[in-house]
């Protein structure tokens, strides 16, 4: 130990002077980071890349979990183009990606700018709209069974109470998957909190100047907050389309994926195909399809980014 | 800070050596340091009620045999797969396990479970068949080999809300009563205000096969596959089984009960503890709650007969069997021998109708009556069509049900041309399975 603090407190000496032991320095700062995230490299490829291999390779068998799995080449692959099942749940689970990724980020973007007000009882407001996202998702599932019941559920009863019949939500086929866009909005609680620390990271010195300058509160949000959060919308939307295109539980727990199909989203599918059927090179193959598609769509939206997302102190390099 | 990074290095390797030493000591506890030997269960019997039976069962079967020690592993029957079936495919799963009988084929096909024929025939360890009622013994014996030891029994029968029929006027069902019968009761209980349905006289099980279908095809002489398992054409588009198909569907067209997309609206709500229906085709996984409810009169009566005039029923079993690949298959024997007891029967009585004849089925009947339509029915009970093909759930279950919800959902459907259709599409999917498994 004592060699080690004197070999330091050598290089902590020498460091003004010397542009080669600086660059050692930054070295062994480059170790010393490769070395604290070890672990978390050493999980992904243990419980992630290694998997993801694996399952590659069992996409490309057939194999019912009880017996070895048998080569059979894209078969799986070529099997699921032909498959309605696939190709309806891929339908479900884009239409749903489509349609709640835009309105989650929107809503989750208007609640976190009303909680970046300054008005009384700010944080027990907090609470209460961060409090759904703490809840787990069976739970929120079951509670939804009661507020989309048709009968005396909490929605069709508040539209009975102004003369209006209510659609038979979960229960129909064109009303589920909409019925489950509704209730995505209940847990944008994880979005809306990035979003406000996004807003609160947009100096208030440009606000004031703006302010000055005579601008309104709207021209200031268009003009200066939302450039500025661009790089936070940035996250959530990919975080968005990533988790969106991943929906199980609701399907899983409320609709089992019907009526009709109209709620089979591609994981469930997936689910049904390894679990249920015993199909896991079947099921790997779904697996691989959807990271592709995930991985597109991400690749789409970082590419697209430079267009519309806005770096602070970008400019200044 | 010159000494704190040195200490940093060593927090460091210290915890990716800590986090090698705990994935690799992941592996299998053996035997226990008591020298006992474990047998580990898994069961999708979960919560509370489900796991209770469990604890006051093995710590008398224990007691008994105080060289073993039985483990439970549980979990609810929506995961409860996605767990065995990674733990068997991994080469660490448990002595015994519970299985669906939708998978019972596979299961047997691939080795994965221990052939029981020589302790049934041995009699060894009270591994009798003959305790048993014959249909679930039966369930588990493939080509005259034993595999799966029946947990208890789960016939179907009809539930009827005696307070609805008293109001109606109706006389109470008995044992011998026909479809039409029961069309015609459940019409005359169906109350409909300003075109909205308040009662339906009957819940359908729908598009759940078990239940419904599984009944009327052979209510009506038809038949799902060919004995071999291998095609649908000639058998589930016979003349017999569209007939069975058409009465069923007719049931819906009627009215008499909520269809699948009117039910999920309702949630978790019992349709028929709340009253909004006057009779249920159902086993007996609700009877426990129905029978604590003091505000719930009803019954049970066997099923109605059906154009073959033959009194039967459909039956769903849990099966216990033997992992072929556990050490200690002689153990886990021994333990399967208890769930062969009376004993078993009577601490499990509270959440399963006995699978065991004597006692503890004629205590529950003789306690509640309303269990007696089960008990009356286990010997007609039908094997399940499930069990006569490879993959049921892939190949024949999933295109039916498709068949199903468009059929009740969209009554003016095409019914012939619909179910030459999904006939057509059952048989692509066995041709494909057989040509891999077969």
């Amino acid at each position: 130990m004592t060699t080690i603090m004197h070999k330091e407190s050598q290089s902590a000496a020498f460091r003004p002077q010397s542009g080669r032991k600086r660059a050692t320095l930054e070295q062994r700062r480059n170790r010393l980071l490769y070395l604290m995230i070890t672990p978390w490299i050493f999980g992904f490829l243990v419980f992630t890349a290694g998997p993801m291999i694996y399952s590659f390779y069992i996409s490309l068998t057939r194999w019912n979990l009880l017996t070895p799995p048998r080569f059979i080449g894209a078969k799986n692959y070529t099997d699921l183009m032909k498959d309605p099942l696939f190709w309806q749940s891929l339908k479900v689970t884009t239409i749903y990606a489509f349609v709640s990724v835009p309105l989650d980020l929107l809503v989750a973007l208007l609640l976190a700018i009303l909680l970046n007000q300054k008005v009384r009882g700010l944080s027990i407001f907090r609470t209460i709209l961060y409090l759904p996202s703490v809840v787990s998702g069976v739970a929120v599932s079951i509670l939804f069974m009661w507020v989309f019941n048709p009968d005396f559920g909490l929605i069709n009863a508040m539209l009975a109470s102004i003369g209006i019949t209510g659609p038979g939500w979960i229960g129909d086929p064109d009303w589920a998957l909409p019925s489950l866009v509704v209730m995505s909005f209940w847990t944008v609680g994880g979005t809306m909190l990035i979003f406000l620390a996004g807003l609160q990271n947009v100096p208030v010195e440009l606000q004031e100047a703006a302010s000055i300058d005579g601008a309104g509160p709207l021209r200031k949000f268009f003009r200066i907050t939302l450039p500025l959060l661009t790089p936070t919308i940035l996250f959530n939307l990919v975080l968005a389309i990533i988790g969106q295109f991943q929906t199980f539980t609701q399907a899983f727990v409320m609709t089992k994926g019907g009526p009709q199909n109209a709620t089979l989203f591609y994981v469930l599918q997936l689910f049904v195909q390894a679990f249920e059927n015993m199909n896991m090179g079947y099921a790997s193959a779904m697996a691989w399809v959807l990271f592709l598609i995930i991985l597109v769509l991400t690749i789409v939206v970082m590419n697209t980014s430079g267009k519309w997302v806005f770096y602070q102190g970008e400019n200044d390099k | 800070m010159s000494i704190r990074r040195p200490q940093g290095l060593t927090s460091v390797i210290t915890l990716v050596l800590l986090s090698v030493i705990l994935l690799t000591s992941c592996g299998t506890f053996a035997e226990g340091s008591d020298g006992r030997i474990t047998i580990t269960i898994h069961t999708w019997e979960a919560g509370a009620t489900g796991l209770h039976v469990y604890e006051q069962a093995i710590p008398e079967f224990e007691k008994a045999h105080p060289d073993i020690k039985v483990e439970i592993d549980s979990d609810t029957s929506s995961y409860y797969y996605s767990k065995l079936l990674t733990s068997l495919a991994n080469g660490n799963g448990p002595d015994i396990f519970l299985v669906f009988d939708t998978s019972y084929p596979r299961f047997v096909n691939s080795g994965t479970v221990l052939d029981l024929t020589k302790y049934a025939q041995e009699k060894k360890y009270g591994i009798d068949p003959d305790k048993f009622y014959t249909s679930a013994w039966d369930m588990g014996t493939f080509k005259g080999q034993s595999y799966f030891l029946p947990k208890d029994l789960a016939v179907q029968s009809v539930l009827y809300n005696k307070t609805l029929f008293k109001q109606a006027g109706i006389p109470f069902p008995k044992a011998g009563w026909t479809m039409q019968d029961f069309a015609d009761a459940a019409k005359k209980l169906t109350v409909t205000k300003n075109g909205r349905t308040e009662q339906w006289g009957s819940l359908l099980p729908g598009d759940y096969l078990p239940q419904g279908l599984e009944y009327m095809l052979p209510a009506y002489g038809g038949q799902f596959l060919s004995p071999d398992g291998k095609t649908a054409d000639g058998y589930l588009n016979s003349p017999a089984s569209e007939k069975a198909i058409a009465a069923y569907l007719d049931m819906y067209k009627q009215g008499i009960s909520p269809t699948m997309s009117q039910t999920s609206g309702f949630g978790n709500l019992d349709l028929f503890q709340t009253g909004r229906v006057a009779m249920k085709w159902d086993s007996t996984w609700s009877m426990g709650t129905y029978l604590e409810d003091p505000k719930l009169e009803f019954d049970s009566v066997p099923m109605p007969l059906g154009s073959t005039g033959k009194s039967l029923t459909t039956s769903y079993v849990g099966g216990l069997a033997i992992n072929s690949r556990s050490p200690h298959t002689e153990e886990a024997a021994e333990v399967l021998g208890f769930f062969a007891s009376q004993r078993w029967a009577e601490i499990n009585r509270y959440i399963a109708t006995p699978a065991l004849k004597g006692k503890a089925a004629e205590d529950m009947q003789r306690e509640q009556p309303e269990y007696k339509a089960f008990f009356d029915q286990a010997n007609v009970a039908t094997r399940p069509p499930e069990l006569s093909t490879l993959n049921w759930g892939k190949d024949v279950s999933q295109p039916l049900v498709t068949f199903l919800d468009n059929m009740i959902l969209e009554p003016d459907r095409n019914l012939h041309e619909e179910l030459q259709q999904t006939v057509e599409a059952i048989d692509a999917q066995l041709a494909e399975t057989y040509s891999y498994e077969g």
